[in-house]
């Protein structure tokens, strides 16, 4: 029989992207960010997963798949647009392979690779009917994935004041989890991963097991931590929290050592959507007709040279280096868990968190990485293992009790990415418009017809004005006019509809004008704003 | 409550929700509140708003001059087990609706009040806030009974989980540990830069075992007659009794202009002076 392993890596890929859906405009730049993910990150992770699994690699990882995400993915017009954008690009794809046949043969190859990846794309999308979520259900159902949860909106909950609004950020994550999934949600990646008391006991109270903390979040936990981040803690409300390890972060990222800057790998800002003919490139780009990436690129990374100096990418090259950072890697885990598994005299948890929008995205070849470093644990070594959150947990159930820091993974680890000058005048306008939500829930103990469906509007939009990316996003000044008027936006729709209820003046068109264009969580019920002694109980 | 809404009169047409939003949100909404929020161990926010119906009663019971000759402050309570425990005072510009506090303490549990205090010291309250914890900055000092390691393996443990760097990253390696926002910003028409010039450069990768962390802030000030009327980036503030006052601004990346103006009481001359600073850091 195998010797148990030294340690464990628990690697977490957070998948999350706003709430942008636009059916005013029959073009929207914005949903470009959904698109994107999915034909370069999601399918391809999906379609790993698939592969590994059909192997018969075992394998786990952890997937937080955000309620915007899932209610983006499950949108009507969103997945028709996108698979009209996709064909689009197989058309553009195949005009390549056509173009590069006399050109040198890496062009070829990469543009041959494309088209087999786009058309992978299709087969799943076509072959799931639009819904890839329910491809990765299935992956949850056999044991592979843990998909987890996040708050509704990625609202940013030690920023609210009333104790009503996360719970309702909580609540109507884990209904609309159990919409998509078919089972109420073991974990929650807090947005930004920002952690203040008293939350844990509400994720608790929400059925929710685990949760993570970025390092300082359990290294200045009370009392001290027996194993710094290398064991879970559990809080005073119940929760097991993981704390992110950041040598893998390092690893991926360091000057170094950082593995999607390697020479070899594809330049990401050299696009054909700037390279080529503008009449050839001209019908895939927006109606604007403004050059923009289009997501076929042709060159490596080649080192620190000008755009104009890069050298042909060669996909065959990009995937031999992708095996060997994958090497790498696991020879840095074993070493780690070795290590550690010595001096604490139990198997540490090595939690390695990414954005999932890294892989294939940013890092083209990341989803490679991943399968190769999954199939080297499962082949080549037996000193580390993957593992989830809640598979450690039971196998290693007695762990510290501490009450972690309040903390978040943003710049200087605390809360001042969304509270600083350039953002913090939308809280006098979210406290108040979550205030009187919970007035509107309070007065309304069993609201029919027209007004119950005023009230759910009103959380729907009160909910995506919460979303954290829009003072994100006022901070580093990135898309800052768009997510100011998505703030003003939901706040004043939320201020109609408020004055409407009060006043008994509800406009229909109105409310359906809305319930069409902020359609996000069908099922929403605005009970979740009463306060708590008012409140049903929860089932 | 709701006469004192500031809401959109109820719309004809949709359409005017359709796009944007109108083109500010109000400031007022008619209700006194004091929020105050944690920014990180040091920093606190309080934000507020004084109703006219709060104004009333406090001339009622101090006298129509009351808001003349108060001085505004933030009275910021440390608590221990919910009882007061000590406080400080931070003069505050009343205008400025909201006010980055600091604490040389780290940590603690905080409430604050909004007030006047007169000239004979005493304190008229306006608001009073909620309660917050702000977060310890620092390895607890408390132990584990049940400790599991010796402290010089806990120190090894406690440097490989990242202890000599935790709390210290700077945006870029925010951004990094966040990537999807190098993502959204390949992707954006409200950003003017396109993607694919020179300065998208790769996020800048942390540095190992040694780091700094450094930040700026501005603080702007001065003084002019006790009775002009001042303006700072066109909102009004109020002068300390001598004529003299003091703001702090944010500093974020970029260029930040502050118009000053001073008007004599009688209105027949002014002054003014304008700072453009530029923030970069590199």
């Amino acid at each position: 029989m195998a010797e148990p392993p030294k340690g464990y890596l628990c690697l977490v890929l957070h998948a999350h992207l706003p709430y942008v859906r636009h059916p005013e405009y029959p073009d929207f730049l914005e949903e470009d960010w959904l698109y994107e993910a999915i034909t370069e990150t999601y399918v391809p992770l999906l379609d790993m997963m698939e592969r590994l699994a059909a192997d018969g690699v075992h394998f786990r990882l952890t997937m937080s798949v955000t309620p915007p995400l899932c209610n983006m993915l499950s949108d009507d017009l969103l997945m028709s647009r996108y698979y009209r954008k996709l064909q689009k690009l197989l058309e553009l794809a195949e005009r390549e392979v056509q173009r590069t046949q006399s050109l040198s043969h890496e062009f070829h190859e990469t543009a041959q690779m494309y088209l087999r990846k786009f058309r992978k794309a299709q087969d799943i999308f076509e072959a799931c009917h639009g819904r890839i979520l329910t491809r990765f259900r299935a992956l949850q159902d056999a044991g592979y994935l843990e998909i987890i949860t996040c708050g509704a909106t990625h609202g940013y909950l030690p920023l609210m004041v009333k104790e009503e609004a996360r719970q309702a950020q909580i609540r109507i994550a884990v209904d609309d989890y159990r919409r998509h999934f078919g089972r109420p949600p073991r974990g929650i990646w807090l947005p930004e991963c920002a952690f203040t008391p008293g939350v844990d006991k509400m994720l608790r109270q929400n059925g929710i097991t685990f949760s993570f903390l970025d390092s300082h979040g359990i290294l200045f936990g009370v009392p001290r931590p027996k194993y710094g981040v290398f064991a879970p803690i559990y809080s005073p409300g119940g929760v097991a929290f993981f704390g992110r390890d950041m040598e893998t972060a390092h690893q991926v990222w360091s000057a170094e050592q950082g593995y999607p800057g390697d020479y070899s790998y594809r330049e990401f800002y050299r696009d054909v959507g700037y390279d080529l003919d503008y009449t050839y490139v001209r019908p895939y780009l927006h109606e604007d007709g403004v050059r923009r990436n289009i997501g076929i690129k042709y060159y490596k990374v080649t080192g620190r040279v000008p755009l104009s100096s890069k050298e042909p990418y060669s996909p065959s090259r990009a995937r031999d280096v992708a095996a060997s950072h994958a090497g790498n890697f696991l020879f840095n885990r074993e070493k780690q868990a070795e290590y550690l598994r010595g001096v604490m005299g139990t198997p540490p948890v090595v939690c390695s968190i990414y954005d999932a929008e890294l892989f294939g995205h940013w890092w083209f070849e990341g989803p490679e990485f991943l399968e190769f470093l999954l199939k080297k644990i499962h082949y080549d070594q037996q000193t580390v293992k993957t593992t989830t959150p809640y598979e450690y947990i039971q196998n290693f159930p007695e762990q510290q009790i501490l009450e972690p820091e309040p903390s978040s993974w943003g710049d200087k680890g605390y809360h001042e990415v969304w509270l600083n000058g350039s953002n913090d005048w939308i809280y006098p306008h979210l406290h108040i418009c979550s205030e009187r939500m919970v007035q509107l829930a309070n007065s309304h103990p069993s609201a029919e017809g027209l007004v119950k469906r005023a009230l759910n509007q009103a959380a729907r939009e009160l909910l995506l004005a919460q979303s954290s990316d829009w003072a994100f996003l006022m901070t580093v000044g990135t898309a800052r006019q768009y997510s100011v008027k998505r703030t003003r936006e939901h706040v004043s729709r939320f201020l109609g509809l408020d004055h409407q209820i009060r006043e008994n003046r509800i406009q229909e068109d109105f409310v359906r004008f809305l319930e069409d264009h902020d359609n996000i969580f069908p099922q929403v019920d605005y009970h979740v704003y009463q306060s708590q002694e008012l409140a049903p109980i929860y089932a | 409550m709701s006469s004192q809404l500031n809401a959109p009169s109820s719309p004809s047409s949709p359409q005017g929700f359709l796009v944007g939003g109108p083109a500010d949100l109000s400031r007022d909404y008619g209700v006194t509140r004091l929020v105050l929020m944690p920014r990180d161990p040091h920093w606190m926010h309080a934000y507020w708003e004084v109703a006219p119906y709060t104004w009333d009663e406090v001339e009622q019971n101090f006298g129509r001059e009351v808001r003349a000759s108060g001085r505004p402050v933030l009275r910021c309570h440390s608590l221990l087990n919910g009882d007061k425990r000590s406080f400080f005072d931070i003069g505050v510009q009343l205008e400025a609706r909201n006010w980055y506090v600091f604490s040389s303490i780290r940590g603690g549990t905080w409430q604050v009040e909004l007030g006047l205090v007169l000239p004979d010291g005493r304190f008229v309250l306006l608001a009073i806030s909620n309660t917050i914890q702000l977060p310890a900055g620092q390895v607890s000092e408390l132990e584990d009974e049940k400790r599991g390691l010796m402290k010089a393996e806990w120190e090894k443990i406690y440097e490989l989980s990242g202890g000599g760097r935790v709390g210290v990253g700077s945006l870029e390696m925010a951004k990094i540990s966040a990537l999807r926002w190098e993502f959204l910003r390949g992707i954006s028409s409200w950003f003017g830069g396109a993607p694919g010039s020179a300065s998208w450069a790769r996020p800048r990768e942390m540095h190992k075992g040694f780091w700094l962390v450094a930040d700026c802030e501005l603080i702007v000030y001065g003084a002019t007659e006790p009775d002009a009327h001042v303006t700072v980036q066109g909102q009004d503030i109020q002068l300390n009794p001598d004529g003299t006052f003091s703001m702090r601004f944010a500093l974020p990346d970029g260029l930040l202009g502050i118009p000053i103006q001073a008007v004599n009481r009688d209105g027949d001359m002014s002054r003014a002076v304008e700072f453009a600073i530029t923030r970069k850091t590199q």
